[in-house]
């Protein structure tokens, strides 16, 4: 590769920039491209605010697009094989969806949750090695399952940090707390709320592939009655812990005040329902 | 101006290839709504940050009219998912370009992408102030670039695309990507040193 060339120039074929003082490597360049953002460095913070938090409003166009889509003629709704295999990612989604919002209201208050929620994950056909960040947050990588992880989950805090996502915050006050959106775990508690929430969209729900791991892990869509009333029952109802919380039902019907600052994207449209 | 004709799967590197990613597209393609949500929640605020530093306040209308032709072109698509954003990037482009064509373009100001992206959804103001003023002046600052590193960077960076990748949307060769992505950068380091240092002096 040219990438360690000497002075980001190979090349050039485009001269309208002057000289400009190379006090970062290509290498280094191509890491912050890559999305791999030093903690301190205040380019990687320009970089990271630009990939900042999903604001509620960036999707405020989704009801209309999903409208469009629908309303699209030839469209062929009938389940088809390779939905198998799109319900395993689209489980994955919207489960991380849910765990999302779970864990976001979960630690309600939590300034840092804005900081890690919603981040535009990096690209994952790149490799993301962790920044040198003081910050032990997992980036949320909501739609990060979407996309093609090599090494899918970002695990909270994993020391190992080979894989670490982006960094969440921007290296100041709101890089200091957990970050909740990182959660490699099927929020099933979550996915339960859902489900018992909503019976007269059960209909609906059984062929909605954010059930699918609940229906898989309940063994049946009969049984997936009993088996979240078994789990919700074995779950704390205050519980916090960002993996199982049982709030995730709670965040889609009643959007908290308090915790919408960025799962608000769950707010204004529903969840993949 | 690279006119490739879209429709036909880009040249993706193997690396990249999963097969997640392209049974969630072809679901959407299928019609499944919960799919093309998925995929709209993933790829849409990237479009709406690229579209927003090439064309400012307009960059909605330009993102939900590309929306509305991906969704009509979208059974014709093939490809995996950075191709699928690629592609996306390109509709936007162009819709863009369109607008722009329209009127004179004028520098994106930060309070155009204010607009966009630091409305109060949330009632935790100062998180609002904290996090997406940012996000808005960081892409108000990188559209002060020249477009072309401007888009390098954030093709690159905000959207994730490969260099590759990126040189088709603009037209160019990976290398002419990777440069101008790398002057854009140095230069936002220029800019962003001054910035720091100016507001070093005003506190002090």
């Amino acid at each position: 590769m040219n990438m360690s060339n000497t002075d980001g120039r190979p090349g050039a074929e485009e001269s309208e920039m002057p000289t400009l003082t190379p006090y970062r490597s290509p290498a280094d360049l191509e890491q912050m491209l890559d999305g791999r953002l030093g903690a301190s460095d205040p380019l990687a913070a320009v970089i990271r605010a630009a990939c900042g938090p999903v604001r509620p409003s960036e999707l405020s166009g989704l009801p209309t697009a999903l409208n469009a889509f629908t309303a699209m003629p030839g469209r062929d709704p009938r389940p088809t094989a390779s939905n198998s295999l799109l319900s395993r990612i689209s489980g994955k989604v919207s489960t991380r969806l849910f765990a999302l919002t779970a864990g976001v209201v979960a630690t309600t208050g939590g300034v840092a949750l804005a900081a890690s929620a919603g981040y535009l994950p990096s690209p994952a056909s790149h490799p993301q090695p962790a920044p040198a960040s003081a910050s032990t947050t997992g980036s949320s990588e909501l739609s990060a399952s979407v996309r093609t992880s090599p090494v899918a989950p970002a695990v909270p805090g994993s020391s190992s940090a080979a894989h670490q996502g982006r960094p969440a915050g921007s290296g100041s006050a709101s890089a200091s707390a957990n970050g909740p959106g990182a959660l490699p775990s099927p929020n099933l508690s979550g996915l339960c709320r859902s489900w018992l929430a909503r019976p007269h969209e059960r209909g609906q729900a059984d062929s909605n592939p954010s059930f699918t791991v609940l229906i898989a892990k309940a063994g049946g869509t009969d049984l997936v009655d009993g088996y979240c009333t078994t789990l919700l029952a074995s779950v704390s109802p205050g519980a916090s812990a960002p993996t199982n919380s049982a709030s995730s039902g709670a965040a889609n019907t009643k959007p908290s005040k308090s915790a919408t600052a960025i799962p608000g994207q769950n707010k204004k449209t529903p969840s993949v329902s | 101006m690279g006119a490739t004709a879209y429709g036909k799967p880009y040249a993706v590197q193997p690396a990249t290839v999963a097969s997640e990613p392209v049974s969630l597209i072809a679901s959407a393609q299928q019609g499944n709504p919960a799919a093309f949500e998925a995929l709209y929640r993933e790829v849409h605020p990237r479009l709406l940050r690229y579209a927003a530093v090439l064309i400012g306040q307009e960059a909605e209308d330009v993102t939900a009219e590309a929306w509305l032709q991906i969704t009509r072109d979208l059974s014709t698509f093939s490809g995996d998912d950075d191709a699928f954003r690629g592609w996306a990037c390109r509709i936007v482009r162009n819709r863009a370009l369109d607008y722009a064509r329209a009127r004179n373009r004028r520098p994106v100001q930060a309070a155009d992408l204010s607009l966009l992206f630091d409305r109060p959804d949330t009632t935790d103001t100062e998180q609002v102030a904290d996090e997406n003023m940012s996000t808005a002046a960081a892409l108000a600052l990188i559209s002060s670039l020249p477009r072309d590193q401007a888009e390098a960077v954030l093709l690159r960076a905000v959207v994730g695309l490969d260099s590759a990748t990126a040189g088709q949307v603009l037209g160019k060769r990976a290398g002419a990507v990777r440069i101008a992505a790398h002057r854009g950068l140095k230069t936002l380091a220029i800019a962003v040193s001054e910035t720091t240092e100016d507001s070093g002096n005003e506190h002090e």
